[in-house]
């Protein structure tokens, strides 16, 4: 992945950061607890070894989660923490010539966490960072005994930039973006919270 | 401008001014009160040329001000945004004039990338007014690509230089319905911006797919209705003309609030093509907003007599505004081709600013991630980065 869109993709939020103005007036300072639903998507390199690593291919997720969490608002400010479930589906293999090696809508699960910082340009709209770290479970079957294929339980750790939109005091829509630990591949999620 | 150069601007833009992405109806405006496209347009599903209150509207509530003194009055822009500046036209002419150009470069940074840029819009547009209050008009535009879409996916006729794009007449009815009648954009779901979006290009609803018709719209506040029925664009071959019908419902429960369900059928000699859709728009804050739409499409070949397809997708937009004419927009779309067939699922991710720094002037900068979740094979994202020039008159 070129630097330039990940500058580009995090100077989104900087800038969007400076150019927003003054304390919001009338906001409560708060605390609450939330529920999550959204999806998830990311794509991640598979390495197939016979030994010694013969060849890499492309492996993608994409899922179901289920979250709950708890957060804090200051005035401009929030944090938030929230633990995550995630099931889904995930293809990987496929584009080797030397192994022909596939999985097509292999199950998937993961857990983990996130934690986020937000700065509200106004009392509905949010910006900020997450830093989830979500360990996914994916037991590939090994077509060739031969073929060691790298599954398991594995974190997948990552920053994202996050923007959020609350329609009303106790519904908000999260958008996330960031790297997915790979060279020009990504990780997104798209959440609906409920707030209590 | 060499591409390395519009790369860096993109990060500049980014980066430094920071403080604020895809086509043409922008129904984001809602963040700032105006739910009904009527308000700003000439067509009041939204597209095409805007009114003079649209106009005024623009530059003295959306646009940046940043480079007037304070002593220039909101009021003064908007009472300059007419056709030629402060002059005053007689009231039954309204010219107009756009121009877009898009520069693109796909796999930014690969040795695979490529570059270049697309005149993406060279319109001249004419409103006649038969009467003050508006109540008859005829809208005509014209329009010279180098190769518009339908020319290019269709049968090899050569692209004919200037080509009519819209022209129709409108009438009032009442106070609160109108009628249209000639080639027009048919009615169906958002009216998005984005004419490459999953959303417009599934359903056929793309910058050249007007088509000669009739179109009815009643609003009676908090409901706006849209019927129509179409003939086909002009434009093409008979036999490749879509003849069909279509509909927009529209409910606001609340301020700054719009939902909506949408159909359409029709069919040519060699497909047919039914689509149904629901929609909504919140306006959030001051001048944000967020809109999104979820559809199904099937599709038949009429030639082959084939089983049709069914397909689904989907679109949610935020629209963020960052200050006076600088927006964030992230756009998240999903196209799934055949229901029936477990795994493919079409990823978009638009990331970018929608910016109008300047009176008459729109500026974009976005980077699009596209990924393809397919059971065939475990595929790499694809990336493009574009920046968009729009001027009018």
């Amino acid at each position: 992945m070129k630097k330039q869109i990940w500058i580009f993709t995090f100077g989104l939020l900087l800038g969007s950061l400076a150019g927003a103005q003054g304390t919001i007036r009338g906001s409560q300072d708060r605390n609450q607890f939330f529920l999550t639903f959204g999806f998830w998507n990311w794509t991640e390199r598979m390495t197939l070894t016979q030994g010694v690593v013969q060849s890499t291919d492309w492996a993608n997720f994409q899922a179901n989660s289920f979250g709950a969490g708890y957060r804090g608002v200051y005035q401009n400010w929030g944090y938030d923490l929230e633990a995550l479930a995630l099931a889904g589906k995930a293809v990987g293999g496929g584009n080797s010539n030397e192994i022909t090696y596939k999985q097509s809508n292999f199950n998937f699960d993961g857990y983990g966490g996130k934690a986020a910082i937000y700065y509200r340009t106004e009392r509905f709209i949010e910006l900020g960072v997450s830093l989830p770290v979500i360990f996914r479970n994916v037991q590939w079957d090994t077509i060739n005994p031969n073929l060691k294929v790298r599954s398991g339980s594995n974190p997948l750790i990552t920053m994202m930039a996050t923007w959020r939109l609350r329609p009303t005091k106790n519904f908000l829509i999260e958008q996330g973006f960031g790297p997915a630990g790979v060279p020009s591949q990504t990780i997104w999620n798209f959440q609906a919270s409920l707030l209590f | 401008m060499k591409f390395d150069s519009l790369k860096a601007l993109i990060v500049v833009v980014g980066l430094v001014l920071g403080v604020s992405l895809p086509v043409q109806a922008y129904h984001h405006f809602i963040g700032y009160g105006y739910s009904s496209c009527m308000t700003c347009h000439y067509n009041g599903a939204g597209g095409g040329a805007l009114n003079d209150y649209g106009r005024a509207l623009f530059a003295a509530e959306i646009t940046s001000r940043a480079i007037f003194p304070v002593t220039i009055s909101d009021e003064k822009l908007g009472e300059h945004s007419k056709f030629l500046a402060a002059v005053d036209l007689p009231y039954w002419i309204r010219p107009a004039i756009k121009g877009r150009t898009i520069g693109l470069q796909t796999n930014p940074g690969s040795p695979n990338k490529t570059e270049r840029w697309i005149p993406m819009q060279r319109e001249v547009y004419l409103t006649l007014a038969a009467d003050e209050e508006n109540k008859y008009i005829f809208v005509g535009s014209m329009t010279n690509n180098e190769e518009p879409r339908r020319f290019s996916t269709s049968v090899e006729d050569k692209a004919p230089g200037w080509a009519m794009k819209e022209a129709y007449f409108r009438l009032q009815l009442g106070e609160t319905s109108w009628i249209y009648a000639g080639q027009l954009d048919k009615v169906y779901g958002t009216r998005e911006i984005n004419h490459a979006g999953y959303q417009r290009r599934v359903v056929g609803m793309t910058q050249y797919d007007q088509s000669l018709g009739v179109i009815y719209q009643r609003s009676v506040l908090p409901t706006e209705i849209f019927i129509g029925a179409f003939e086909g664009n002009t434009a093409e071959k008979p036999e490749d003309r879509y003849k069909g019908a279509s509909f927009l419902a529209e409910y606001e429960p609340a301020e700054k609030m719009r939902v909506g369900f949408s159909g359409l059928t029709e069919k040519s000699e060699k497909l047919s093509k039914d689509a149904v859709a629901l929609t909504g728009r919140f306006g959030i804050g001051t001048g944000s907003a967020f809109s999104a739409e979820m559809g199904l499409v099937r599709d038949k070949n009429l030639a082959t007599n084939a089983d049709s397809i069914l397909g689904a997708y989907g679109l949610f937009q935020s629209f963020i505004r960052i200050t006076r004419g600088y927006n964030f927009l992230g756009e998240l779309e999903w196209y799934r081709p055949d229901t029936s067939v477990g795994g493919l699922h079409n990823w978009r991710w638009n990331l970018g600013f929608l910016t109008f720094p300047l009176p008459r002037t729109e500026v974009r900068a976005a980077a699009v991630n596209s990924r393809v979740f397919s059971q065939a094979n475990g595929t790499e994202e694809f990336w493009t980065l574009q920046a968009q020039l729009h001027w009018s008159l």
